[in-house]
């Protein structure tokens, strides 16, 4: 009778022993936009008027990997000029910006549209559209658009006639998350 | 009311959400001075053979003899150089006029055109032909064209010399002031 008591006592307890508890714990992830833009100073847009084809032509100067985005999302940049400095008191309309995908760009270039040709706005106008992306700029590890911007630069004699010296055109760039 | 409210919240924070943010570039523009000047070798032949050319002046036409690029004004001048052969010399019997080119697109504003202008010697002081105030480009058409109309001779001026040719040359320079 005993080892009865004694056996049931231990079966008992191992059936307690054998009881599970469940708990969780919640990860709360929140995507937050993100977004970093940088554009380069490149020598090429230091430009000399000095002959006759420049004067008829313009100059054509390309900032490769002018532009750099890194968006968590679809965005837009454009464009528009600042305030411009020389006594020739250059027109920015002057001005014409073609961008296109940045030689050493290894971000996503899905449902990127380009501008061409485009004319810089006068400051205080409003800024020009010159990318616009769809989606974000990850693909898999790669982060960031790069992106390359050729400027035509007083293309038909537009600048015969004014005065001779330095002039200074900002560009002023923005980007904004759709 | 409060489904309201939350609705003006989420449309004030979709605006938030879109950040934007702004970089610039610098175009650094120089002008600088640029001129090309060509004169071409016109097709007339003037020579002093017949009695109403002794009589009166050879007048020969050089159509679009001078071409000038310039990004800003600029002056023709001309200037004899020096004689060679043993025919009769020229000083003070040859008068150049300027004129718009037969083919001239470039920009004719502020051009100022001298007529019956008598060429100096060799050893003179050059003369101005063509002023012109503003740059040669019009648009898209960069180049300024000069006809130059020759008087050579003068009444008897030549009736007694050798018959041999001359050749004197025209010498013309383009300045920008």
């Amino acid at each position: 009778m005993k080892k009865i008591i004694f056996l049931i006592a231990f079966i008992t307890v191992s059936i307690i022993s054998n009881i599970s508890f469940a708990q969780t714990a919640n990860a709360n992830i929140t995507l937050s936009d993100v977004l970093s833009f940088s554009v380069s100073q490149p020598s090429a847009l230091d430009v000399n008027f000095d002959t006759e084809a420049k004067y008829n032509n313009g100059i054509t100067s390309l900032a490769t990997d002018h532009i750099t985005v890194v968006s968590s999302r679809g965005y837009v940049v454009k464009a528009i000029a600042g305030t411009v400095s020389g006594a020739a008191a250059l027109a920015p309309g002057s001005v014409k910006l073609t961008p296109a995908i940045g030689a050493s760009n290894a971000g996503n270039t899905a449902g990127i549209t380009y501008g061409s040709a485009v004319t810089l706005p006068v400051s205080g106008g409003t800024a020009a559209t010159v990318i616009t992306a769809t989606n974000t700029s990850w693909t898999g590890n790669n982060s960031t658009n790069k992106f390359n911007v050729s400027y035509l630069i007083g293309a038909g004699g537009t600048y015969a006639g004014k005065a001779t010296g330095l002039n200074v055109i900002p560009v002023v760039y923005t980007v904004t998350q759709q | 009311m409060r489904k309201g409210l939350i609705l003006i919240v989420f449309i004030i924070s979709s605006f938030i959400g879109r950040t934007t943010q702004a970089q610039s570039a610098n175009m650094s523009i120089t002008l600088l001075d640029a001129l090309s000047f060509t004169i071409n070798e016109p097709i007339f032949l003037a020579n002093s053979q017949s009695d109403d050319k002794n009589d009166n002046q050879i007048r020969a036409i050089a159509s679009d003899h001078i071409c000038v690029v310039s990004s800003r004004g600029y002056v023709v001048k001309a200037i004899s150089g020096e004689r060679s052969g043993s025919g009769p010399g020229i000083d003070g019997l040859v008068q150049v006029s300027s004129l718009i080119g037969t083919t001239n697109k470039g920009n004719t504003i502020g051009l100022v055109l001298k007529s019956d202008v008598v060429l100096p010697p060799a050893n003179g002081s050059a003369v101005t032909l063509i002023t012109a105030s503003n740059s040669s480009w019009n648009g898209k058409f960069s180049a300024n064209k000069f006809d130059i109309a020759y008087k050579i001779g003068n009444k008897y001026a030549y009736i007694d010399k050798n018959a041999t040719p001359s050749t004197i040359p025209v010498i013309f320079s383009v300045i920008q002031p």
